[in-house]
This record gives C-alpha cells, sequence and structure tokens, in this order.
C-alpha cells in the first residue's frame, strides 16, 4: 500500500470506541527514540533564551497570541487565587464512553441496586469495603492502597443522554449547553497558568478539546512513537532540517519552531530510565497504563507542563458489562498504582493530581448482560490529596422517566474543586456557572 | 514499532524548469496569480498558476468565478458509500482534485460555519449535505439555508432529527440563530423556544436514511418570533432569519475573515453586510466584491493556513498519494470531526506550537522526491511561492550549502524547509 500519509497508533475517528486490548503505543525501543527525538529537535538551537520560557518555574511570559481580541464565546480570563501554588499539576483520565458508577463505587448496602442489577451486580462480600455504605471495585486495590477520593452522584442537572452532547458539555465545562463557550475547561486552565511553554496542556492518546484555550493549543502526542518518524541512521538529515527551521526569524511560526527547539532541547536533558516491561503499569495497564508512563515522563522532563489529557476508552458497555468494566478497572488500577509509583520516584508525588471524567454514568437497569446510557457517575480523585468521600450518593428508588436517578452533585462543582482548591485558580473565573467547590483538599 | 515513512511523489517532470525570457514579469505575475488561488481553491495546482497569470487581474478573478459555476453544473451524482469515513474522503478528493476551484474552496468554506460532525451522524447522510454546500453553496444563502436546516446530517448533528413540537429540542433553534444566521446575543430564549418548535416534526429515516416531514410533529399555532405573531413554521423560520440584515452581516463578515483574513473596522463589515442584503443574499456578487476589494489584492500570506489547508497544500504541491485522513488528526482539523459545533477555532492559533508541531512531523515525513535536481526556484514554483522574504531565500542557501548531506538528502531537505517555511504556512 503506497498510503500518502499513513500514520500508526491513530485510531480512525469513527471507531473511537477502544477495544479493551487495543494496540500499544509504546515500545521501549520508541520511548528512547521519542526522548532522543524530542532532544534531536533542540540539537540546533544551543543556549536559546527561550530555553528559560519553557521551564515550569519561570516568570510569566506574555502569551502567544495576545495579539488576538477575545471573543465572547472563548469565556473569561482565568485568574489565580491567593492560595495557588505554582507547579501542581492536573492528570485528567477521560473515561470514554459513560462509566458505570455503581460498578465503579458499588452500594453494597442497596437492595434495589442488586434487585436490578440480578446479573451485573458485584458481590458485597468482593467489594473493597470505603465505609459501612459503599466500597470500591474490587479491581482497585492499588488504587485504594494509594488512597482515593470519591465524588458521587456527579452529573449535569439537565442532562441528556447523547455522548456527544454530553461529552462537549464536559470538555468545555458547560453544565447546561447552553454557555456558548467554544474553548475547554483545560484550556482555560491551561491558558491561566501559561509562563511561556507550548507544552502547558498535553493531550495524550488522542486530541482533547477539553485543552483547548483562548491563547493554548494541547501539544498532543498520540503515542510516543507518532511524532517523528526517523531512523537513527538519519541524524543528520534530522539535525540540519532543525537548523534550518531555527533560523526562520520572523513572525509566529518561528516563535513556535523556537518555542519547540527549546522544548527539544529541554528534553534532552532528561535520561529517561530504562521501561520495566514487567511493571504492571506496562504488563497490564493497557493503553491508559502506557499514557500515564508517558505522562509521567513528560513531568519529570520538567517542560512546563501543568494539565495533561489521557483517554481510557471501552466504557460504553451496552453488551457484557461486568467483563468489559473488569477489565478497565484492572487496567486503570494499574496504570494508576504505577503511576503513583513513579511520581515517588521521581520526587513529583507532592504535586499531582489525578481526576476523572466521564460524559454520563449507565442506567441501573441492566438490559441482557449491559447496561443504557445514564445520568449520575462517580468521579475517582487520587493523588496528594487526603482521601474523602464527596457529593452525595444518589437515590436509587427515585428514577426519572428513563429509569436513571436524579443527579446530586452538578460536575461544575467538581471541576471548581480541581480549578479552586487544587490549582489555586479561581473557580469563577474558568466556568460560566459560578459553581462552590466541593471540599476536595 | 516503528512509524511508517511517509511516501512522498512528487512528479518528476516539473522538477526540471524552463527559464522564460521575461521572467521578471512573469514572476509578478505568477505570485499574483498563485494568491488568487490559493485564496479561492483549497489545494493550488501549480499547472493552473500560469495560466492564471497570463491574464489580467481583473480577467483571472473573472475566470475563477466562471470556472466555479461551469464545474457546479458539471457534478457527478453523489455515489453510494460503503465505509464510514469514504463519503468525507470522496469530498475531499474532489477539493483536492485536479479541477478544483472556487466552488471547493466555498463547499469546504461553509463545511467550517455550517459544521456537522460523523462522530454523531449516520455517515450516509454526509454525501448529500457536501452535494447541498456544492450545489447551493454559490447559489443564494437562503436558498442554502433552507435546504441545510432540513438536512438530515444537520438534523442529527443538532438533534432537530425527532424533534417534537410539544416538547422540542432547542438546540438546532438556538444554533440557527447564534452560528448560522444573526450571531450571539441578538436573540432571545424565547426566540430560541418558538424556533425551535417550528423547526420541529422532522426526521430521519432509520433504514433508508431519508429525511422525512412528521406534520403531527411540526407546530401549527401562532406565536411571538423576533417581535411577530404568526403561524410559524421552518421555512418562516429561516425565511424571517434571512430578512434581518444581521444575517447578511455576520455571514458576510465569515466569509470575509475566511478569504481575505485581514483585520478589518466593524463600520466596514456592516457596510458589506448591508450591500449583500441589498443583493438578496446572492454569494456571487458577494464573492466578487470581495475579490475585487484592493484589501484582497494586497493580501498576500496574511492569513494563516488553517490544520487542512496546510495539509491540502502539501498534498498538492508533492503531488502525494493519500488514502485516509487520519494525520489531519495531528494537524488539528480533521474534516467532519470539528471540535464542537462552533467549528475550528481559527486565526493565530494554527500557527502556535501544538499545530506546528504536527507541520514539522508531516514536513519531515516526507521522504522521496523523484529523481529530478529539484533546485530551489523549482520546489518553491512548485509550491506556489514565487516571491518569498529574504531571510526564507537565506536559509534555503543554506541548505543548498550543507555538504555534510548527500545531494538528495540536500534535495530532500528543500522540500522539507520549504513545507515549513514562514509563507507556506500562509494563506
Amino acid at each position: 500500500m503506497e498510503s500518502g500519509i499513513d500514520l500508526p497508533g491513530v485510531q480512525p475517528a469513527m471507531s473511537r470506541q477502544l477495544q479493551p486490548h487495543s494496540k500499544p503505543i509504546l515500545t521501549q525501543q520508541t520511548r528512547r527514540l521519542f526522548l532522543q527525538r524530542l532532544a534531536l529537535l533542540g540539537a540546533a538551537t544551543a543556549g536559546s533564551q527561550l530555553l528559560a520560557a519553557c521551564s515550569s518555574t519561570s516568570s510569566a511570559d506574555a502569551p502567544s497570541t495576545g495579539q488576538q481580541n477575545p471573543t465572547p464565546t472563548e469565556g473569561p480570563r482565568g485568574t489565580l487565587t491567593a492560595d495557588h501554588v505554582e507547579g501542581r499539576i492536573l492528570v485528567i483520565i477521560e473515561l470514554e464512553g459513560g462509566n458505570d458508577g455503581l460498578s465503579t463505587v458499588i452500594p453494597a448496602d442497596s437492595k434495589t441496586y442488586y434487585d436490578l442489577r440480578p446479573q451485573l451486580a458485584i458481590d458485597p462480600n468482593d467489594v473493597i469495603a470505603l465505609n459501612d455504605r459503599v466500597g470500591l471495585n474490587p479491581r482497585l486495590q492499588r488504587l485504594k492502597q494509594r488512597g482515593v477520593t470519591i465524588v458521587e452522584g456527579v452529573g449535569a442537572p439537565e442532562g441528556d443522554l447523547s455522548h456527544f452532547e454530553m461529552s462537549a458539555r464536559w470538555q468545555q465545562g458547560d453544565l447546561d449547553g447552553n454557555s456558548g463557550l467554544r474553548t475547554g475547561f483545560g484550556g482555560r486552565l491551561s491558558d491561566a497558568l501559561y509562563r511561556g511553554s507550548p507544552a502547558t496542556g498535553v493531550s495524550l492518546g488522542g486530541p482533547a478539546p477539553f485543552l483547548l484555550g483562548r491563547q493554548t493549543m494541547p501539544l498532543s502526542f498520540e503515542g510516543l512513537d507518532d511524532l517523528w518518524t526517523l531512523q537513527p541512521t538519519e541524524w543528520s538529515e534530522l539535525s540540519a532540517f532543525q537548523e534550518a527551521i531555527g533560523s526562520f526569524n520572523s513572525g509566529l511560526v518561528s516563535r513556535a519552531y523556537g518555542q519547540l527547539l527549546s522544548l527539544g532541547e529541554k528534553l534532552a536533558s532528561v535520561e529517561g530510565t530504562d521501561i520495566d516491561w514487567d511493571d504492571p503499569m506496562l504488563s497490564e495497564g493497557g493503553s491508559i497504563g502506557q499514557q500515564l508512563f508517558l505522562a509521567s515522563d513528560v513531568i519529570e522532563a520538567d517542560i512546563g507542563t501543568r494539565i495533561l489529557y489521557t483517554h481510557h476508552g471501552g466504557f460504553d458497555t451496552h453488551d457484557d458489562h461486568r467483563w468489559q468494566h473488569d477489565y478497565l478497572m484492572s487496567e486503570l488500577d494499574a496504570a494508576l498504582g504505577g503511576f503513583l509509583d513513579r511520581a515517588e520516584t521521581l520526587g513529583f508525588a507532592d504535586r499531582v493530581v489525578v481526576a476523572t471524567v466521564s460524559e454520563f454514568g449507565r442506567r441501573i437497569r441492566e438490559n441482557n448482560g449491559g447496561l443504557d446510557h445514564g445520568t449520575a457517575s462517580v468521579m475517582l480523585v487520587t493523588g496528594a490529596i487526603e482521601p474523602r468521600i464527596l457529593g452525595e450518593p444518589v437515590d436509587l428508588g427515585q428514577l426519572d422517566e428513563n429509569g436513571n436517578p436524579v443527579i446530586t452533585t452538578s460536575f461544575d462543582r467538581y471541576f471548581a474543586s480541581l480549578a479552586q482548591e487544587w490549582l489555586g485558580i479561581d473557580a469563577s473565573s474558568v466556568l460560566p456557572s459560578h459553581p462552590e467547590p466541593l471540599g476536595l483538599l | 514499532m516503528i512509524a511508517s515513512r511517509l511516501v512522498f511523489y512528487v512528479h518528476e517532470v516539473a522538477s526540471t524548469r524552463q527559464v522564460s525570457t521575461n521572467e521578471l514579469l512573469d514572476q509578478a505575475a505568477m505570485a499574483r496569480a498563485a494568491h488568487l488561488l490559493r485564496r479561492t481553491s483549497v489545494g493550488v495546482h501549480p499547472e493552473r498558476i500560469s495560466r492564471l497569470a497570463n491574464l489580467s487581474w481583473d480577467d483571472a478573478i473573472s475566470d475563477v468565478l466562471a470556472e466555479a459555476q461551469a464545474r457546479r453544473d458539471e457534478l457527478e451524482p453523489v455515489p453510494e458509500f460503503e465505509s464510514d469515513d469514504a463519503p468525507v474522503i470522496w469530498w475531499v478528493r474532489q477539493l483536492l482534485g485536479d479541477s478544483n476551484g472556487l466552488l471547493d474552496r466555498m463547499s469546504w468554506f461553509w463545511h467550517t460555519v455550517l459544521t456537522t460532525s460523523i462522530d454523531k451522524v449516520d455517515a450516509r447522510l454526509i454525501g448529500p449535505q457536501v452535494r447541498l454546500f456544492q450545489a447551493r453553496g454559490l447559489s443564494n444563502f437562503r436558498h442554502l439555508l433552507h435546504g441545510f436546516v432540513t438536512d438530515g446530517a444537520l438534523l442529527q448533528y443538532l438533534d432537530g432529527a425527532g424533534s417534537e413540537a410539544f416538547n422540542p429540542n432547542e438546540n438546532l433553534g438556538r444554533e440557527l440563530m447564534e452560528l448560522f444566521t444573526l450571531g450571539r446575543g441578538h436573540y432571545s430564549q424565547d426566540d430560541v423556544r418558538v424556533a425551535a418548535r417550528a423547526l420541529a416534526g422532522w426526521s430521519v429515516d432509520d433504514e433508508s436514511g431519508e429525511v422525512v416531514f412528521n406534520p403531527e410533529s411540526s407546530f401549527n399555532a401562532p406565536a411571538l418570533f423576533r417581535g411577530e405573531q404568526a403561524d410559524w413554521n421552518t421555512e418562516g423560520v429561516v425565511d424571517a432569519l434571512c430578512d434581518d440584515p444581521l444575517t447578511a452581516i455576520n455571514i458576510s463578515g465569515k466569509l470575509w475573515d475566511h478569504i481575505v483574513g485581514t483585520p478589518r473596522e466593524q463600520s466596514e463589515i456592516e457596510e458589506l453586510g448591508n450591500w449583500w442584503y441589498q443583493q438578496d443574499l446572492e454569494i456571487i456578487p458577494l464573492l466578487e466584491r470581495i475579490l475585487r476589494s484592493e484589501n484582497f489584492a494586497n493580501a498576500q500570506f496574511s492569513r494563516p493556513k488553517s490544520g487542512f489547508e496546510w495539509w491540502a497544500s502539501m498534498i498538492t504541491a508533492t503531488n502525494t498519494e493519500w488514502d485516509n485522513l487520519w494525520s489531519l488528526r495531528y494537524l488539528g482539523q480533521a474534516p467532519y470531526l470539528p471540535p464542537n459545533v462552533g467549528g475550528w477555532p481559527g486565526g493565530d492559533r494554527w500557527l502556535g506550537p501544538g499545530s506546528m508541531l504536527g507541520r514539522l512531523s508531516a514536513a519531515f515525513g516526507l521522504e522521496q522526491v523523484g529523481s529530478g535536481p529539484w533546485p530551489t526556484e523549482a520546489v518553491l514554483e512548485r509550491c506556489g511561492l514565487f516571491d518569498v522574504s529574504a531571510n526564507t531565500k537565506a536559509v534555503l542557501e543554506g541548505v543548498g550549502q550543507n555538504q555534510d548531506l548527500q545531494p538528495q538528502d540536500r534535495r530532500l531537505l528543500r522540500w522539507r524547509v520549504v513545507l515549513t517555511c514562514p509563507e507556506f504556512n500562509q494563506l
């Protein structure tokens, strides 16, 4: 096949529902290549003064596209609060397809739950008890050991059962879908945190409208081997290319090249530990394990990244829910456990929080081994915070006309906590609904 | 796994270049023609530049307009498609085809304004929507919009399909006013509700994919919409919105931004919009007025290429074979996959690092350019660049003098550098 453009590792958008056995995006060889490749990018511009601008601790720089006037739909400008801690990082894991909250955090004391889920309910003796009411999915052992905050009953008050609609609302931080915002919530966070690094917002494993900002666009790595197609023998070809693009001297294009080249320079100093393929993060973590491994590389590289967005696909479990969901939980647990281990080893454990998002939960009543679209779900937060139980459980006895419970905690409040309590960004400045934080810290 | 290489095939025939006797004059005429073609087609085929360069500026504009209308009359029927992405590929092949021109530029423009995503809609509905843009995209905006609000893909995308008047989905009604006609801030929530009812009753048949209208689900009671009490239906709402000069101002402003790209005063856009309103929203006269403006003539290399536009120009310049659109996700703009209903946020963001990283990767992926010598001038000409900056010339000269590289690597590097130079990233 002589396809002109055919980069591997990219899922076509039409089949975005990833299978649990998705293709590895990371290999030992390609990981080294990634670091080398980005390092190569920097080879041509030794001593670039732009390097300083990429450090997470450097002083504020003017936004790269500040000359553009914002439009009303780009949302308000994020403002930092007095509690802002420089260097804190937020990693988002999108559980794509609508994660069933009731299989993630099990209401082990609810008769209704067991009545409506004769096949799919998780045995009360198997759950990892969090209190006398609920327990974690038995596959989340590592997460329990590490400490996890759960946020119950999260969703949109006037919800919708469309993946597309609800994903858009979550990504844009737009509770009712009526705000007209065209930036992503993470993009507005990145704008507020921007200190000159082109890698302020980084998307792994796929594109992320979530990270679309007024000033900042995410750097998107589909996988480590997707950045450059390069063979080691072509070293001089690439360095000559870099030297050339580094010599363009005017306009936004050359500014972007300068930033990317200094990013490469910064990455050149990262040694990059060898990959242990027996590490459960990689042997059991699937694609999300690899993405979080890459995330830890990116954080270690200290290239000014503050928001990372990752994708864990396959949660649209209309069929064979129990098997699929178990598998996805196992991967998530291995990925998160490994990530938090690496965070400690690499010394950033005290400045990273990982939080899940998912467009909606699933129907309570099972349907031929599967679950239809629902409303509320449960979010998980881990990292440098004390474990808590936030939000309110949904009332399984009070269902709407579609058979879904009423949400208890609107997702903008969850976002408000991540913005204001963790990142020190005034929630009202990045969320049009002016929500109250939940008390995450 | 090591990534497979991008392989580019450039026609060898173009790599040997005839130097004309009137070279300087040619260069200015070629630069002007290339500018016109960059803005009025999607990927510029080098062969077309020299043909237009032989015409005066005014005649060249007339030629572009006439050619688009002729192409519209010769559209082939929309084929049946077997896979989900086939209709998009079918469309993109037309956008980049040998005969591509203003009709294609406009169908691309309408897609960026009147967005739909294949993430949400039945792929069978994409072909008919593309055809709507091709068939009506150069006629009359009112005519286009009447077709668009009952287009199956749009109805599914904005939840108009299956919406019933007694409890309508408001999505389509809202976006119709915000994005497709008046612009944000020029309508009330009551207007949204009435519009939603008036737009109800349409659905898409699951089996056939046909758009059907069910009168029982439609609205048939008087209501107040934008200050007028009447029996509103789909057609009436679209007409009422087109009867408001705000629609002409909003849409002509978007077209100005797309074609000219340089900042303009609000008063200029209001003047343009009001003039267009007087022309009954005929699209060809609006295009002609924009193309014949002084702003347009002077706008060379002033508007950033979007991700798709960069890809399209790279493909046509290098004559690259392609069979899928996945790489466009790296470039931030896969057709029919906008980030949201507002389309792709544009402007200078297209030249930011997040976007340029993908272009660097793709340009470095260039692997083969045939066996011709490809001197710098020939590469620039092939890419439609006839007047690059001194800096770009100097960078390319440096490439030519690089003795670390084999001649074939220098040739390849020349191509890679031209595809990444500032001028090639601008329309």
